[in-house]
């Protein structure tokens, strides 16, 4: 289908950084989270989660607890035993992995859940959960993905015991003549590089409060990302008719991709509420949050490149090995980061010899959700550490190498060794950017070690960043089974005013403003008179929500759409009361007028009005029904943003401290519809790329317990990890898109930490050719480069 | 379960008077008993900041605080910021009346500098950060950028990275200063401004 123009009339509204119409309930503590609200007679649920990573359970003793003056009620599997099955359609050789809602006679990571205790209050429901005496008999843990796919003696000891090998997906990859590239390369580079396991950490923990209402329906608030999917979801798994179900996401302080999966919890809530016909409320305390939430991006990438001595790559190779945890997380499972991972591999190159391979492996962890990024932050990471190993040895600058492998901006569409259709771009001129603002040449002149002691390192990395995350989007990063599109309704009341309805939901991304900025544009009103609903399936549309930089172009897509149609049959309706010719007619901050003849208007209030109520002036309703709305669907093509990053940091040998002094960022996102929006992304993804780059871990033992589950020890980054962040922009419109949008929100999540390594290579390279291969680069991997490369020499 | 105790407390200017459990912690207390839900809770154990209120002016991590602690005592929280004397009504530019929009007119000048520098996203972290720059520009009118990341290192933010948060703080600051040095309330700048748009 052909897209819209790409802009309609002037562009008053997009591309403007209007302030965010989400801000003032926000900033006056007015603003409801799911934690803020309070229902009649409502009880409070605590969990007891298992202390054991993998355990048989051989008994559950209720009896003391039941006792204590303050129960209601306990639950565990012998009162609901069902679970969910990782979405598995069209994916490969995918295995189903069941994950029950409460464990019933094996635990398989610490802090699942085991029973769910019911109390007036949080604190007399946590005292009730330490009075329930739980039996273990624990199995061998499978800590390390590579051991776990090793054969096992027992079937205890598997994760799953109907998964053979704890391995549930693989899939293998190859294009071109990767062989042969290989026997031709200059210089081939080989490398095991390891990604650690993180978690988003969002501000605000999980939550989910259930209410059943006498009229047998649900009322679900949840700190979800995906509303109306959730909805379809609790239907199936309540076998509740869903068009009884109400789910409720107003305000949700982060999500980051991590509220993107369907937890146990957003089940077992509305199952009790239904159970006990009383409202129930449970939220997630950062314990919980750091054990229960979905962890990301654990991977371990055995990569080789081959290239010629002018830097020209020749092939790729990567097995891609992720570390997916307990359970393949409902729905996208734990493809999400090997998949996309293997498939952004090229990034901004022409290269076409490429060969991967995906495991995904089981073990006693948490299970692994989408975050920012996904899998691409490791697979990324994985080929700039090797590029910049290769750099070294041929002894020509990184970005040499990416000028020389750089897609050329007139040979678009092109179809990179993945089989992804990139759509636009201009590489070199956002790369000249970066290095001019950088000043990247002269400082690669100057050398390494400061008058303080400390080494002075500067990197750059380039990144290409699949975007607006519909079917072919998921089907281009190798997740097959997802079908998402999402729609959008604009309507227009009597008194003019627009009422947008979109299945996004955004949580710091401002949808609810940049949505009214498209539908202002597009429809010729004013911004003020536009109000965007979201997040509440009773009065929002059908959609997917908010993840995988997805809104602005899905969202901001399917808006247009339905504001465009609005538009149409307002100035059909239009041209017959003003007797003009439909043409020559104009809408500009909600008036309507005759071009060129400026005096002959109307406002759209009173043709609304008009539409509504006076059936002698408005046209026959054979002709035009009198409804100014339309509800319109949007399954983009997948638009590719790239952009570039610049990190300077200084670097103290003797302790292995890092400081980062300076972080620039260059993004060409298409059409921006509002540049402070936008830059607000850039510079939140490169904090969480930065605590990912240095500082983000997440311990768990050889036992299976996580040592770090607090931000006293999981460490993010704070204002004084960080510097200012310059943003700067070059926009290449899309030419697939409804408006030319690209989507923005994970890039800095492919470049940041890449940029990173480079700086702490180069800060390093006055001791040799040191390139860390695993993150976080904390002090400690800093000095053993130095010990390295110190030992070598002797 | 343990016999209450009484206790007394002025919070945003409002005195409450409430029996609480002695485990009960300030921050339940505030968003439970009161019900004022703008101070939230992030992590419970007093790194992330979001539960940031001043305690007869000064900061402190409700989280980490009993109520039975306070008994007595002054507090304020994000919901003390904004002024609550609504402007019903505004005039445009052309001299029409627009219609009632209270929620955006009365924000203080912090509030205020925060919308306009885009000092949050999700919001979540914003009412601790809030209250601590609230007492830090009081004490500091006219701070650098690194004695604002200095006292934002205090808080947890994960989506801004920050900077944006600095800029704002930058911004308040200013624009208390000019306030100071024409001897107006930040409250009559805000209406006239508002009134005069």
């Amino acid at each position: 289908m052909r897209t819209t123009s790409r802009v309609i009339g002037a562009t008053k509204h997009i591309g403007v950084s209007r302030k965010r119409v989400e801000d003032p309930l926000m900033l006056m503590g007015k603003a409801k989270f799911v934690a803020d609200i309070q229902l009649d007679g409502m009880l409070e649920i605590a969990f007891l989660r298992s202390s054991h990573a993998h355990a048989q359970i051989s008994r559950i003793d209720l009896e003391k607890a039941s006792k204590h003056p303050g129960c209601i009620k306990i639950y565990t599997s012998a009162d609901w035993d069902t679970g969910v099955t990782t979405f598995q359609q069209h994916q490969g050789n995918l295995q189903p992995v069941y994950m029950p809602f409460f464990a019933g006679e094996k635990v398989r990571f610490v802090g699942e859940i085991i029973a769910a205790v019911v109390a007036p209050s949080r604190y007399l429901a946590e005292d009730i959960v330490d009075l329930i005496e739980v039996d273990y008999e624990p199995s061998p843990v499978n800590f390390d993905a590579e051991e776990a796919m090793k054969p096992k003696r027992r079937e205890e000891e598997l994760v799953h015991a109907e998964i053979p090998g704890n391995v549930y997906f693989t899939d293998r990859f190859e294009k071109g003549d990767v062989a042969k590239a290989f026997r031709e390369a200059d210089v081939v580079v080989k490398e095991k590089v390891e990604a650690a396991r993180v978690s988003a950490a969002s501000m605000e923990t999980r939550g989910v409060i259930a209410d059943w209402a006498w009229d047998d329906t649900l009322t679900v608030w949840s700190s979800t990302q995906m509303p109306y999917p959730l909805r379809t979801h609790i239907a199936h798994a309540l076998q509740f008719p869903e068009q009884n179900i109400r789910v409720i996401a107003l305000h949700v302080g982060g999500g980051f991709g991590q509220k993107c999966v369907f937890y146990p919890e957003e089940f077992i809530l509305p199952w009790i509420a239904n159970d006990l016909r009383k409202p129930v409320k449970w939220i997630e305390d950062r314990r919980e949050h750091f054990l229960s939430a979905a962890h990301a991006k654990q991977m371990t990438m055995h990569m080789e490149v081959a290239m010629k001595k002018d830097g020209t790559i020749l092939a790729m190779k990567c097995k891609t090995i992720a570390d997916t945890g307990a359970y393949s997380e409902h729905p996208f499972g734990g493809l999400i980061d090997p998949c996309p991972g293997n498939a952004v591999l090229p990034g901004a190159f022409t290269v076409q010899n490429l060969q991967h391979e995906t495991i995904a492996v089981l073990t006693n962890k948490m299970g692994i959700g989408p975050y920012r990024g996904t899998g691409m932050s490791g697979t990324t990471f994985a080929r700039e550490m090797l590029l910049t190993k290769a750099a070294r040895l041929l002894n020509i600058d990184i970005a040499d190498i990416y000028y020389r492998n750089f897609i050329k901006k007139d040979e678009f569409p092109f179809l990179t060794a993945t089989n992804q259709t990139y759509d636009s771009g201009d590489y070199h001129q956002v790369l000249d950017k970066l290095l001019k603002l950088s000043e990247y040449r002269k400082l690669k002149q100057q050398p390494r070690s400061l008058s303080s002691g400390r080494l002075r390192g500067v990197g750059i990395s380039f990144f290409v960043e699949p975007t607006a995350w519909g079917s072919l989007a998921a089907e281009e990063c190798g997740v097959r089974g997802i079908t998402a599109h999402d729609t959008a309704t604009v309507e227009m009341d009597p008194s003019g005013k627009v009422t947008v309805r979109s299945g996004q939901f955004g949580h710091g991304q401002a949808t609810r403003t940049t949505l009214a900025q498209v539908a202002a544009e597009t429809l010729g009103v004013r911004f003020e008179d536009v109000r965007v609903h979201e997040g509440d399936t009773d009065r929002a549309a059908y959609g997917m929500g908010t993840f995988a930089s997805r809104s602005a172009v899905i969202g901001g897509g399917s808006v247009m759409r339905a504001a465009s149609d609005v538009r149409k049959k307002l100035l059909k309706i239009a041209a017959h009361v003003m007797e003009a010719n439909e043409a020559d007619l104009n809408i500009d901050e909600g008036v309507v007028f005759v071009r060129g003849s400026p005096d002959r208007c109307m406002t759209v209030a009173e043709l609304a009005h008009i539409t509504f109520f006076d059936r002698f002036r408005r046209p026959s309703t054979d002709d035009v029904e009198p409804v100014l709305s339309s509800t319109r669907h949007y399954d983009p093509p997948l638009t590719y943003s790239n952009g570039s990053h610049f990190v300077m940091i200084e670097l103290d040998p003797q302790t292995g401290e890092i400081q980062i002094k300076r972080i620039i960022a260059v993004e060409d996102c298409g059409t921006v519809i509002n540049p402070q929006v936008v830059e607000g992304q850039m510079r939140g993804g490169i904090s969480q790329g930065i605590g990912m780059a240095m500082l983000e871990s997440l311990e768990y033992d050889k036992n299976g317990q996580l040592s770090n589950a607090s931000f006293m020890d999981y460490l993010v980054p704070n204002a004084l990890t960080l510097p200012d962040i310059e943003c700067a922009h070059v926009s290449t419109p899309s030419p697939v898109t409804e408006g030319g949008i690209k989507g923005c929100g994970e890039a800095a999540m492919l470049s940041i930490h890449c940029a990173f390594g480079n700086a702490v290579a180069d800060a390093l390279s006055d001791f040799g050719i040191l390139v860390p291969m695993s993150m976080p680069i904390g002090p400690q991997q800093v000095l053993d480069l130095i010990r390295e490369a110190g030992t070598a020499k002797q | 379960m343990a016999s209450k105790v009484g206790i007394r407390v002025n919070v945003n200017g409002t005195s409450y008077e409430r029996e609480v459990e002695p485990r009960l912690l300030l921050s339940d207390f505030i968003r439970n008993e009161l019900r004022l839900t703008g101070t939230h809770v992030g992590c419970e154990h007093g790194v992330c900041g979001a539960c940031t209120i001043l305690l007869n002016g000064h900061p402190v991590r409700s989280c980490l605080t009993f109520a039975v602690q306070v008994d007595g005592q002054d507090l304020r929280t994000v919901e003390s910021l904004a002024a609550t004397d609504h402007i019903d009504r505004r005039k445009d530019a052309m001299g029409n009346v627009e219609e009632r929009r209270p929620s955006t007119d009365a924000l203080s000048p912090l509030q205020a500098a925060f919308w306009e520098q885009q000092g949050l996203q999700c919001g979540f972290c914003t009412p601790g950060i809030l209250m601590s720059m609230e007492a830090f520009l009081n004490e500091n009118p006219d701070p650098t950028r690194e004695q604002v990341r200095d006292v934002l290192s205090g808080h947890i933010c994960r989506c801004t990275g920050y900077h944006d948060i600095v800029d704002s703080v930058m911004a308040a600051a200013k624009v208390k200063r000019a306030l100071a040095e024409e001897g107006i309330s930040g409250r009559d700048l805000l209406r006239r401004s508002y009134l005069a748009e």
